[in-house]
């Protein structure tokens, strides 16, 4: 199996576009249906009235993040062959901040910009037409910008890079502090809920997923701290039932479940070429 | 809770849909999803044909303008056309389409969308600096654990949070 499929060479170009076109209109879907359509909903969350952009977001990401870890760790995709964010981290920071200002100033941000104004929000257009003045203002200040928009460039650097801790640890961080936020705003302001009687309370399903979530995060531990102790010749009987998802798989690639920096290619993609969507330019 | 409202779905089913389409963009083609770049696309566009000369010479569009290069023949442009489809389909189906400047009881539509227009060209400028936006960084560099990705996420949150006060007026 070679995934990513475009990068990999599995499919052509022309497929590719129709992809993405389809997994943007789920996108755009799914953000329409969270409610995010709407500057007043997506704002909200900085007025500690809603909380759906923080559970939508963080759920995405924890969604996202564990497949990803599974699917290299395991060898369906090549770690490689996934595009990488560089980071620029003054330049980054200095432009959140200005995207912070921006977001809430305007009521979008350019994706939920794009669901409002197919939802009929004038207000939603205005933002595009902003967005584009922006892009031009930023084009034209180019090379005066330079200095900022090359500041503190460190190549790809990942979190688990500057922590010195295994991928599967930052990820089993992460659903903790997503767990962590979900609870706390669902508990703030809820009257309904006593703390002091939560062992009587019923598992809902947000429970129980986020609970799953947990076992997966701390099967990633397990997976890549087995991987680390045994390599490079994993040993193909030390996978208990919980892990054994993780590690088995593996142990006819060694190298795939150590960290990415120590890694290297575990297989080649055919004649060295990785396709990338868009060269050098790191998507956005 | 009004009707519209209530046809919400609930955030964390809504994530998990997000967080299965962002996979599926990780392993169909090897990089996440992104919005704001669709904008770099059509003004490197609109740059070739309205001042082809200016646009040839800017350091930042002839990246993507010029010679041999289609800049809406790109995979931003394509996603950004799915998205605005896609969220169209959902407003018809959950009866929310409605043409209107959303805005307070007591701001003016005219207010409203000048705030729109200067966060959004606010945000144009951001997009570029960082490289992304919520899109691109916060949700595909957040979830592939970039360090520039999450610094750009709690940036975006600290600015939003502490500036959300002045500019109140416009959901009063």
């Amino acid at each position: 199996m070679t995934a990513p499929l475009y990068a990999t060479g599995a499919i052509g170009e022309e497929a590719g576009f129709i992809a993405i076109f389809f997994l943007g209109l789920l996108f755009g879907f799914f953000l329409e249906r969270a409610g995010f359509g709407s500057a007043r909903k997506l704002t909200s969350i900085f007025y500690f009235k809603d909380w759906a952009v923080l559970r939508v977001m963080f759920t995405a990401i924890v969604v996202a993040m564990l497949g990803l870890l599974y699917f290299t760790g395991i060898g369906w995709m090549e770690a490689d062959a996934v595009t990488q964010k560089e980071t620029f981290l003054g330049a980054q920071i200095a432009g959140g901040l200005l995207l912070g200002a921006g977001f809430i100033i305007g009521g979008y941000c350019p994706g939920t910009s794009a669901v409002a104004a197919a939802s009929g929000k004038l207000d939603a257009i205005a933002y595009l037409g902003g967005m584009l003045f922006g892009t031009l203002v930023f084009a034209g200040a180019y090379d005066w910008l330079q200095p900022l928009y090359q500041w503190g460039a460190m190549g790809v650097k990942t979190l688990p890079d500057v922590l010195g801790w295994q991928p599967g640890l930052v990820a089993a961080a992460v659903v903790l502090m997503a767990v962590g936020a979900f609870a706390a705003t669902e508990i703030w302001g809820n009257p309904t809920i006593d703390l002091s009687r939560a062992w009587q309370l019923r598992v809902t399903p947000q429970a129980a997923a986020a609970g799953f979530a947990v076992v997966l995060a701390f099967g990633l531990v397990v997976g890549y701290g087995m991987a680390g102790r045994v390599k490079p010749v994993m040993a193909e009987s030390a996978a208990p039932a919980a892990t054994a998802v993780s590690v088995q798989p593996a142990s006819t690639q060694p190298g795939v479940m150590t960290a990415p920096a120590a890694a290297p290619a575990p297989i080649a993609p055919p004649g060295g070429a990785v396709r990338k969507f868009k060269k050098g330019k790191s998507c956005s | 809770m009004n009707s519209v409202e209530s046809r919400f779905w609930n955030p964390y089913l809504a994530g998990v849909a997000i967080g299965l389409t962002l996979l599926t963009a990780f392993y169909v083609l090897g990089t996440g999803l992104g919005a704001s770049g669709a904008f770099t696309q059509f003004l490197a566009a609109a740059g070739e044909k309205l001042a082809p000369a200016w646009t040839e010479t800017n350091r930042y569009l002839r990246q993507y303008a010029g010679e041999g290069k289609n800049p809406l023949k790109d995979w931003m442009v394509f996603q950004f056309a799915g998205v605005f489809l896609g969220g169209l389909i959902g407003a018809v189906t959950a009866g929310r389409l409605k043409f209107e400047a959303e805005r307070g009881p007591r701001s003016t539509a005219r207010q409203r969308l000048l705030l729109a227009f200067l966060g959004g060209a606010i945000t144009g400028v951001a997009a570029r600096l960082a490289r992304g936006c919520t899109s691109g960084q916060a949700l595909t560099g957040g979830a592939q654990l970039a360090l520039g990705s999450w610094a750009f996420m709690m940036a975006v949150f600290a600015a939003a949070f502490s500036l959300a006060y002045f500019v109140r007026r416009q959901w009063q």
